[in-house]
């Protein structure tokens, strides 16, 4: 469908929000190391619903290397954060 | 684990008697059963960990000082590297629509995404704005959020393998 890593700049983070199985995120990373542009997979499953994720107060539980988290953090806390829970963004050291 | 054992098992009556299925108690108090076959009956319920143990799992045991244990179970905290210059939202669904127009509200720089025609004018709609293609969108983007269904379908966006990459679970990688 698309090859977003050949227009994807150096070091670009991707972040997945969707519910997959731990080997498969590994397997993610695997392939974006092969493209070897530094793209960092941050694996960020959601709960909350539809009508959490409009006002973006969905709980997220991010996992990723420490500079793709810093990288992604002001997006993660876009999507968890606004109503004001702090308690909703879960960081996790893979 | 003695007391723990009793309780449920008065749960497991008291459920019994009024017709109301308590499966999950049900299968607690046969766990706890089990650690008080095992010896365990003056132990804190707690340990029943170690019944796992004995199946061949690692042991969960703390090893190290107060101090270092401490340290390890603290959140992983990071120092956020400030807002991207542009993110790439792909997926503009029942849950997608709605984070990607979070994050634009948090007044960062958003393009939205989605194969389907009808989610992309319900997220112009309520105020998106969206990429032409996949790839105009993915151009100096530092972000990019999927909400895709599958692994796969992550795979095949990022790296578009139309199903033959790692994710799909055949055994070629292909390079």
């Amino acid at each position: 469908m698309g090859e977003l890593t050949i227009v994807l700049p150096q070091n670009a983070v991707v972040v997945l929000c969707s519910t997959i199985a731990p080997t498969a995120a590994v397997n993610l990373q695997k392939a974006l190391d092969k493209v070897g542009k530094g793209h960092q997979l941050v694996d960020a499953p959601v709960s909350g619903g539809p009508s959490r994720a409009e006002t973006g107060d969905l709980a997220l539980m991010a996992s990723g290397d420490d500079a793709a988290l810093a990288r992604a953090h002001a997006v993660l806390r876009a999507l968890s954060a606004q109503a004001g829970n702090e308690i909703n963004l879960h960081l996790i050291r893979e | 684990m003695s007391i723990i054992a009793k309780d449920s098992g008065i749960v497991c009556d008291e459920s019994r008697l009024m017709g109301f299925p308590a499966p999950m108690s049900a299968a607690a108090e046969q766990l706890f059963l089990s650690a008080m076959g095992a010896g365990m009956a003056r132990e804190d319920d707690g340990l029943l960990i170690k019944q796992y143990q004995g199946y061949g799992a690692p042991s969960v045991a703390e090893t190290g000082t107060e101090e270092e244990e401490a340290a390890k179970a603290k959140e992983l905290s990071v120092t956020p590297a400030g807002k991207p210059k542009k993110v790439l939202f792909v997926g503009l669904g029942a849950m997608g629509k709605g984070m990607s127009l979070s994050i634009k509200k948090a007044g960062i720089e958003v393009l939205g995404y989605d194969v389907k025609d009808a989610a992309l004018d319900a997220y112009r709609q309520a105020g998106g704005k969206t990429a032409d293609d996949l790839l105009s969108g993915a151009k100096d983007a530092d972000v990019v959020v999927l909400v895709p269904n599958t692994a796969a379908q992550a795979e095949d966006i990022l790296v578009g393998l139309d199903g033959k990459g790692i994710c799909t679970g055949k055994l070629s990688i292909h390079g």
